[in-house]
């Protein structure tokens, strides 16, 4: 048996008693960045390949969806920030390694 | 310079002086703290084996933290010494989940938060607070670059191990066994 047990009641908020970071924000901005990608996918593939007409409302109306759903997200990932007055950092810098960048 | 930590786990009670020495020092606020101490307890009765730990950021030479953060606030300071810069840092979070030690949090102010090594006082040439305050003398603090600094000394005479090697990490915090 191996027991671990921190002796000196350690109780970071979002650390214990589990890791536990990211909150709604972050699926929803996830699903919406799927969401608009797939809408502009189908809709380029359909007029690509010359069928418009079959599928009017994904290639007419749906694409409308994206910039919206995308608004939507990136409010939400804005919302997740824990420091938002230097959200502008983001857009100064480029880190090649870093996911989030 | 790489400074380094090592942390005598037999001569350890776990008396958390560290932890409070820690908090007053850097001013850590309420309810947070930057080290904390675990106990292990391992093997079947009667041969069980207990170890205590205080653990710390490790101020890995491969930072995890350091590599995502995307504004480069998480930044190698000073002698490999991992640190925050506040208002670089966006609070994004993705440092606090990549570090394999759970050793950064979010301050109550915005920005996310650790263990600095106490490099203000380093810098002034004084042992980092919970080195300095701790009862057993269990700890020792120095420049591993130096052959004859304290670190360098006890590493190369005792063994020693770092907390998950497999992270590839390459911590700065050893704890001897």
């Amino acid at each position: 048996m191996r027991e671990e047990i921190i002796v000196s009641g350690r109780n970071n908020p979002l650390i214990d008693p589990q890791l536990h970071i990211w909150h709604w924000e972050i699926p929803l901005y996830l699903f919406l960045g799927g969401l608009a990608a797939g809408v502009l996918f189908f809709a380029a593939l359909y007029t690509i390949r010359n069928r418009e007409n079959d599928y009017r409302t994904a290639v007419k109306i749906a694409p409308f969806v994206a910039p919206i759903a995308l608004v939507i997200g990136l409010i939400a990932l804005f919302l997740d920030l824990h420091h938002k007055l230097y959200f502008w950092r983001l857009y100064t810098t480029i880190k090649l390694e870093s996911p989030m960048s | 310079m790489r400074y380094a930590m090592a942390i005598d786990t037999k001569k350890c009670v776990g008396c958390s002086d560290c932890v409070v020495a820690c908090q007053t020092e850097n001013d850590v606020p309420i309810g947070y703290c930057r080290d904390w101490v675990v106990e292990v307890m391992d093997g079947t009765y009667p041969q069980l084996e207990m170890e205590i730990r205080s653990e710390r950021c490790n101020h890995c030479e491969n930072s995890p933290c350091v590599r995502c953060c995307p504004t480069g606030a998480s930044h190698y300071s000073e002698g490999g010494i991992v640190l925050v810069e506040e208002n670089k840092c966006i609070g994004c979070s993705a440092c606090i989940t990549s570090c394999p030690y759970d050793a950064r949090f979010v301050h109550p102010k915005g920005y996310v938060d650790k263990c600095t090594y106490c490099l203000h006082r380093v810098k002034k040439g004084l042992q980092p607070a919970c080195v300095a305050v701790c009862p057993t003398k269990c700890m020792y603090f120095g420049d591993l670059d130096d052959p004859r600094s304290e670190v360098s000394m006890i590493i190369k005479k005792r063994k020693w191990k770092t907390l998950i090697p497999e992270a590839g990490t390459k911590p700065h915090l050893y704890f001897l066994i």
